[in-house]
């Protein structure tokens, strides 16, 4: 048995967040009340380390390399998803902390949970191997049950984590279960790359096929996408508001990272021409089917978490166009998606930020009535969650703008996605309604109960930094772009283009 | 390659069937004289003292999950402990001798994986989880 000790240097950011995580564990039966801030800035001290390691691996990830036998994939598409994690949880900690204490659960493990699950997702972007990405599912999916449930006076809370734990272990059942099938048609292969190359001639089996489907199935659930949504909306509804975002924009990149990965170089795209397992067209249906019903039901919703919750079964809908635009082969399609998955991100934890800092202890202002007047009331916080709902809308000059340009024009390059895209554009101006609803209730109507918020520095600094970001991205893009393209070019170098 | 199973398929069906049908034989054929004595949950004549579907205090499960985590890390260990030596070398075993130098690989695993154990260990006695009261 050989090891490299060197190799190691590949798995630093993983061992940065669940080092502290670990850590933070251990400090937290330590703390009493108020130190527990503390434990934040130790989570954030984790965050901004880690995002420096893998600032620091990516020049060297320019070439795909494997390391760890065949487990651990360096390339720039996975590290590019790994300063998304981080950055998602760096904005989780800062909005929990306050809100946690407003709400009186001090609950100090939720940070070094946030930690494990970042690592989790970090595993899933970087496996190469069906174990290493099984793993990193479940380690992400654990952890958000967990900050699902963590707010236990709270019934709709443990509900929520109920039904997500429940409904999640089922949708493993399918992921492992997809895996064997396909280690058994294959003839034993585990890593990606001994899948890729026997895929060609697997796919005229029946069980292998079987065996990419319920993996299909078991990714497509953690995406939140019809017909695999049901769990979304009562457990982003009874989540802990920073739970919410976190799980909205974290896990549902790690998985469409996982997505693309399998399904942009495994099961499809260059390295297997003509797409013979044949799941373009079931994922093009589904696609159209989530966003779709997303909107619709986000149309009819009173309360904005569950209103928001719907639209994240939404936007897992158009990044599904995109998936699919990688599936037949367009370039430049993956880094659209990836392009796309970052504004999302900062899109979701700032408008949950917003939702998370409205109210007070025993009186959560979930409602849309219950918004009236916070533009008189809070003119900065208001002008704060209206650029985050312009930019899920998909409206110029923000992020979500450009992330729904970059993908629509990607699929645009083949004519058979055509339908796709006029799905994509009409439902994104149907969103646009619910979207401003919100919006003209903060401006146009006049509160009918004191809108109160409590002072928080850290939240402040969250949403300033999200809004930013969702407003930097909007007006030059093109950074943002040119990393997702060279993480997106990574990929096509591997699948042998 | 599918006529295989066939006979195993047969055999499992003529199981099943023998099952079901003795138990249906026996609910048809055999007399039926249901008295009250007979029908209460203890035959043998014990009252039945509170509801069956009893609160079991969260303690069990507290108790149960601990069990579970070093039951499994008792479990991975044997293995371990089967395969130190080839683990511990950096070439393949000259009849289980190891001739090309010593691997951190075998320790340093299990001490990363025990590690991981000692914390959750520390964190669920700082917790007072491990006590009964």
């Amino acid at each position: 048995m050989s090891f490299d000790l060197s190799q190691l240097s590949a798995i630093v950011p993983l061992i940065i967040v669940t080092g502290m995580g670990c850590l933070i564990l251990l400090a937290e039966t330590f703390a009493r009340n108020r130190a527990r801030t503390g434990l934040a800035s130790l989570a954030l001290g984790g965050c901004v380390f880690a995002f420096v390691a893998v600032a620091a691996q990516w020049d060297a990830a320019a070439t795909k390399t494997t390391v760890l036998q065949g487990m651990w994939v360096m390339d720039r598409m996975a590290l590019f998803l790994d300063a998304t994690f981080v950055a998602t949880a760096a904005i989780t900690v800062l909005i929990s902390g306050p809100f946690m204490r407003e709400h009186g659960f001090e609950f100090g493990e939720f940070y070094g949970i946030v930690l494990f699950a970042t690592g989790g997702m970090m595993m899933v972007s970087h496996a190469d191997h069906l174990l290493m990405l099984l793993i990193g599912i479940e380690t992400t999916s654990l952890a958000a049950y967990v900050l699902t449930g963590c707010w236990r006076r709270n019934a709709r809370s443990s509900e929520g984590a109920m039904k997500y734990f429940l409904m999640g272990a089922f949708a493993t059942g399918f992921l492992v279960y997809g895996m064997a099938l396909i280690y058994g048609t294959t003839g034993g292969e585990m890593t990606y790359a001994g899948i890729a190359a026997k895929a060609a001639v697997s796919s005229n089996s029946s069980l292998f096929v079987a065996g990419v489907y319920f993996v299909l199935i078991a990714l497509i659930f953690k995406v939140a996408a019809v017909p695999f949504h049901m769990w979304a909306p009562d457990t982003y509804e009874g989540a802990p508001t920073p739970a919410t975002g976190f799980m909205a924009a974290g896990v549902k990149a790690a998985a469409f990272g996982a997505i693309l990965r399998l399904f942009g170089t495994v099961f499809g795209g260059p390295g297997l021409p003509g797409e013979p397992i044949g799941w373009v067209r079931i994922l093009a249906t589904v696609a159209i089917l989530t966003m779709t019903f997303g909107n619709l039901a986000a149309l009819r919703q009173e309360n904005i978490k569950r209103m928001l919750a719907y639209s994240s079964i939404a936007h897992a809908g158009y990044l599904l166009v995109g998936v699919v635009a990688v599936g037949v082969g367009i370039a430049g399609a993956q880094s659209a998606v990836l392009f796309y998955l970052v504004t999302y991100t900062f899109t979701t934890l700032g408008v949950f930020g917003v939702i998370a800092w409205v109210g007070k202890r025993g009186d959560e202002r979930l409602f849309v009535d219950d918004w009236a007047g916070l533009g008189t009331a809070r003119p900065a916080l208001a002008l704060a969650m209206t650029i985050f709902l312009l930019s899920l809308g998909g409206v110029p000059p923000t992020g979500g703008f450009f992330g729904k340009f970059y993908l629509f024009r990607a699929a645009m390059q083949s004519p058979e996605l055509y339908p796709l895209v006029i799905a994509g554009v009409l439902n994104s101006v149907v969103s646009v309604y619910y979207y401003l609803r919100v919006v003209v209730a903060m401006y146009f109507r006049d509160a009918t109960r004191p809108l109160d918020s409590y002072p928080s520095a850290s939240m402040r600094a969250a949403l300033v930094l999200t809004a930013i970001a969702v407003v930097v991205l909007g007006l030059f893009p093109g950074a943002v772009v040119d990393w997702a393209g060279g993480a997106g070019a990574a990929v096509a170098k591997v699948a042998g283009l | 390659m599918t006529s295989d199973y066939i006979a195993a398929t047969l055999a499992i069906l003529a199981g099943v069937g023998m099952a079901l049908l003795l138990t249906m034989v026996a609910q048809h054929v055999g007399p039926h004289r249901p008295t009250k004595a007979k029908q209460i949950p203890y035959e043998a004549g014990s009252d039945v003292i509170g509801s069956p579907r009893a609160r079991f205090s969260v303690k069990f499960y507290q108790v149960a999950i601990m069990f579970l985590v070093f039951d499994i890390e008792a479990a991975f260990l044997y293995p371990w402990a089967v395969n130190y030596r080839k683990l511990s070398c950096l070439g393949p075993l000259q009849d289980g001798v190891c001739t090309a130098g010593v691997s951190f690989f075998g320790l340093g695993g299990v001490m990363v994986f025990m590690a991981v154990l000692v914390v959750a260990l520390a964190y669920v006695w700082r917790k007072r989880a491990i006590g009964w009261e």
